[in-house]
């Protein structure tokens, strides 16, 4: 029992440390990272001035939104079609190929949608450059697989038997999915919508294979930052970030979850 | 008359099994064909770097230019092997590593009052959502030679000179489990919280000890979790790129990082697709055969 | 609703005549799934107004043939009439058909009101009219300080009365209730079988209910179909059911019985009564339902445990002629309350089942037994 309860304390010190130590060092006054000397928000107020950074994290929330979007509207499809239909032509290959974003290392994925959009570009033109567009349908890929399960799951959960009394009661199977399927299921595309907007705010790789020479995303900026050492201003931006990130889960445990219970 | 309905049902699923096949065919399926055509072919200095599948020479017919020369390289040079063992060496260790600390965690978690372990589960859904490239950063601060782990333990006086942690194996194993705990957490915890603790109670009171208890019931109960959180952990530590690039030395040459290489640097195309090619059927025979085995349950697909 | 004018089922019998015309015909009916067969060339006739009970055990078949009612499963053959018109092809949301399932599956995120409503909307009915019928049904069911309430914020009886309702506004030609009183407790159950019946009665439904409850299908329907492994076994009224089973299945099924061999001893041709063997002496019984009687053949008899009278030692009247009986010793009484449960170890060896309200009687106690031979039932199978 003891030692259990030691790799408890023992994992969440690992789990936590390093995120403290870095928000503790975000309001460190000295240029040399890592002496600490007085406390100061000086880093903060350095952020303000960057227009690189305010510029990436601008482009990196404008494509998390709109690929978390456009994921949850195509995931509600896929989730509804392997609901309703056990059997179609090419289920297996269907299911199959929503897996692989979930298991292939990003590195595969990035590489993969590269060439498609280098070969389409030599054939059709198209995409005439590469930047949001081509990163937005990266993380629709990337994150439609998560999207479907967590929408699959919540239909499997409990919705045949309600679909079946809708259909009893002489509703269309427009009229089930509008009044019944929507909003029993808005949990579950809240969830869907915020794991993929996170996973597009995480990316990194995927989005440096896919981008051209316009745009850089967040991820991308603070990963050439921190590649060759570390930098203070960036401690700040981290920080922020863990802060979205605490608001955002705060939101979602308080607002979404809840109701679903 | 009423109008059939099979009509509108058909229109409905239509659309609904369209436009997701239309997306995966498009953005998967012909990237994953991209992908293997690409590995066939051979790097040239030209725009764009590779050469073409097909030519159009003076017959009808094209004529297919099939090269191995990818694959031939992969096989010969010493390099891509020993780069794919020492990632595959470094996984199963970081995996063993996050299951040992993952697990004993999960255990003492089940046994708190429903509060506690939601509390407890949105501690560790925390870090998981945080930005994974922040993680790994922070870690950097930690481990440099001026970094904090250094400077309390001169504080102390517990080492007179900094101990050289950055830039190694050592740091990149760290940074793994560090990012890839959650993924380990979160479906054991899945696993023993559906598991019916009746029956530890019910071990317990036929007189097994607490490690009988967990290796005769509790163990062959949740494998399928555990099994999940391994491939969870696994497949994404090896293919990983961002950990040893910031973490690891020069000496740390990982797959993940020599797909990046291959590409970005050396401008090799058809051996980064091969590599990748590889890559993909290494992870996805094992999970296809474990699909086969746990379909039955439908564990998987439960869990993740 | 012309009260008045409802023709009662239960009164009427329109089974038992020739001239009716049965209001719902499913004919022969057969699915299978995955090659193993679930239903089995399924035949019912109903009428209307009737309360149809099918009763069987897990596996019997009897959901797959609500749902092939329902319309979320297609059979492989056979057909669905209803007042003269094949259903099969209707979709189950264009089906005069509607269902009360056993989970209820009220909609969690409407109130009381949107879910009994929710039939009606689908029909494009005025606002208004829609608005009036709800209230009336809400008011039928009991549910007028309710009528706001989501579906978790009601006990089990009232889910039971939305989901009711529901079904009931829709005014189908026929409802099926799919184990209505699984998810309620004894007490609330006997209440409300009572209630359910007459509504079925005041307003002239015709339904169908599946349970797996005898006593339930007993108390509930006009006429009960007994189903096993997907193949209707008998169909008859509770009373015909019970005194009359057609086979050691449905003996077994609907109430306790001992069953006990026999052998065809002698027929007479001019259809006298065949005699029949038994071990405890000749009976005399006409067996016009079995065709293929003949001298020698083996057969089997049940007999309920309430028709057996027991007799203390020396306290044995003379037996009339239409009378058995046998010697024996109690080995265990169980007491039930209204009444208590004798196990007996015959002479000749085999157990029995007595149920009696008798006092005189206790363990160990040597006994005789008799009964009548009307209370006998014969089965082949």
């Amino acid at each position: 029992m003891k030692k259990l309860k030691f790799s408890l304390i023992f994992g969440y010190a690992f789990l936590y440390l390093p995120i403290l130590v870095l928000i503790a060092y975000s309001f460190n006054d000295s240029d040399r990272v890592m002496l600490f000397t007085h406390f100061s928000t000086r880093w903060y107020a350095a952020l303000w001035q960057d227009a690189e950074l305010i510029g990436a994290a601008l482009l990196s929330f404008k494509i998390a939104a709109i690929s978390a979007s456009f994921s949850v509207l195509i995931g509600l499809c896929a989730g509804m079609v392997l609901h309703r239909y056990s059997q179609f032509r090419g289920r297996t290959l269907f299911v199959g190929l929503l897996a692989v974003p979930i298991i292939l290392p990003e590195i595969i994925l990035g590489l993969c949608l590269l060439l498609l959009f280098i070969a389409s570009h030599d054939l059709l033109g198209l995409p005439s450059i590469r930047g949001s567009l081509t990163i937005s349908i990266a993380h629709i890929t990337l994150a439609l697989g998560y999207v479907t399960i967590i929408i699959l799951a919540s239909l499997n959960r409990n919705l045949q038997e309600l679909d079946e009394a809708a259909a009893d009661l002489g509703a269309s199977a427009f009229t089930i999915f509008w009044r019944i399927t929507l909003p029993l299921l808005r949990p579950a595309l809240a969830s869907g919508w915020l794991l993929s907007f996170m996973l597009s705010l995480d990316d990194l790789i995927v989005a440096s294979f896919v981008s051209g020479p316009g745009a850089k995303t967040l991820p991308m900026l603070i990963f050439s930052k921190i590649r060759f050492g570390v930098n203070p201003e960036i401690n700040a931006v981290s920080s922020l970030l863990i802060l979205v990130t605490i608001l955002i889960l705060s939101i979602y445990l308080l607002f979404v979850r809840k109701k679903a219970k | 008359m009423k109008k059939p309905l099979s009509n509108k049902i058909n229109w409905f699923k239509g659309v609904l099994l369209g436009v997701p096949s239309l997306w995966l065919a498009v953005f998967l399926f012909l990237p994953l064909m991209l992908i293997l055509k690409m590995s066939f072919a051979e790097a040239i200095l030209a725009q764009p770097p590779f050469t073409a599948l097909l030519n159009w020479g003076e017959g009808l017919l094209p004529e297919l230019n099939i090269s191995f020369f990818s694959y031939a390289l992969l096989i010969e040079d010493n390099y891509y092997i020993g780069a794919l063992l020492q990632s595959l060496t470094l996984a199963t260790i970081a995996t063993s590593c996050t299951l040992l600390i993952a697990l004993p965690m999960v255990l003492a978690m089940i046994k708190m009052p429903n509060k506690w372990q939601n509390i407890f589960l949105i501690l560790v859904i925390l870090p998981f959502w945080t930005s994974f490239l922040i993680r790994v950063y922070s870690w950097k601060i930690l481990l440099r030679n001026d970094g904090f782990i250094n400077q309390i333990l001169l504080y102390f006086g517990l080492i007179n000179d900094p101990l050289p942690m950055l830039y190694s194996q050592f740091a990149v194993l760290i940074g793994i489990v560090y990012s890839y705990l959650p993924f380990m957490i979160l479906p054991l915890f899945a696993g023993l919280k559906k598991l019916d603790y009746a029956l530890v109670e019910a071990a317990e009171d036929l007189g097994a000890k607490p490690l009988t208890i967990f290796f005769r019931v509790i163990l062959p109960l949740i494998y399928p979790s555990i099994i999940a959180g391994i491939i969870l952990v696994f497949i994404p530590a090896t293919g990983e790129f961002v950990i040893p690039d910031l973490l690891g030395g020069s000496d740390s040459l990982l797959i993940g990082k020599l797909i990046w290489i291959e590409f970005f640097n050396n401008r090799d195309w058809p051996t980064a697709s091969a590599i990748a090619l590889i890559l993909l059927i290494l992870f996805a025979l094992p999970l296809l055969i474990l699909n086969k085995f746990t379909r039955k349950s439908q564990k998987w697909q439960d869990l993740v | 609703m012309s009260e008045a004018q409802v023709n009662i089922a239960a009164d009427r019998k329109p089974w038992a005549q020739k001239t009716e015309t049965p209001f719902i015909q499913i004919k022969n009916i057969s699915k299978k799934y995955d090659g193993i067969t679930v239903l089995d060339d399924v035949s019912i006739d109903i009428y209307k107004g009737e309360f149809f009970g099918l009763l069987g055990g897990s596996g019997s078949g009897k959901t797959t043939l609500l749902r092939v009612l329902a319309g979320f499963e297609q059979p492989d053959q056979g057909d669905i009439i209803i007042n003269g018109t094949s259903i099969l092809n209707l979709a189950a949301n264009r089906r005069p058909i509607n269902m009360m399932f056993q989970s209820y599956a009220l909609f969690p995120h409407m109130n009381v009101r949107k879910n009994i409503s929710f039939g009606l909307e689908q029909e494009k009915l005025s606002k208004a009219e829609i608005a009036e019928r709800v209230a009336h049904y809400i008011h039928l069911v009991q549910l007028d300080d309710f009528a706001n309430r989501k579906p978790q914020q009601l006990s089990g009886g009232q889910r039971q009365r939305v989901a009711l309702a529901r079904c009931l506004i829709k005014q189908p030609e026929f409802i099926l209730l799919d184990e209505p009183m699984a998810a309620l407790d004894n007490k609330l159950r006997e209440q409300t079988q009572f209630e359910l019946v007459a509504l079925q009665e005041q307003l002239g439904l015709t339904m169908m209910v599946v349970t797996h409850d005898q006593k339930e299908a007993m108390a509930l329907s006009t006429r009960i179909g007994v189903m096993q492994a997907g193949k209707i076994e008998q169909i008859g009224e509770p009373q015909q059911i019970y005194n009359q089973p057609k086979n050691h299945f449905v003996a077994n099924f609907i109430g306790a019985a001992n069953f006990f061999s026999a052998r065809i001893k002698a027929i007479n041709v001019e259809s006298q009564p065949i005699a029949i063997d038994t071990e405890f002496g000749t009976a005399h019984a006409i067996l016009n339902r079995f065709s293929n009687t003949k001298i020698g053949q083996k057969m089997e008899f049940a007999i309920r445990p309430e028709y057996i009278n027991m007799h203390p030692r020396g306290t044995e009247v003379k037996l009339a002629d239409d009378m058995l009986q046998a010697k024996a010793r109690v080995e265990d009484v169980a007491f039930r309350g209204e009444n208590s449960v004798y196990r007996l170890k015959l002479n000749s060896g085999q157990t029995c089942m007595v149920s009696s309200a008798q006092a005189d009687i206790s363990w160990d106690q040597e006994i005789s037994i008799s009964w009548q031979v009307k209370h006998m039932m014969f089965l082949m199978d």
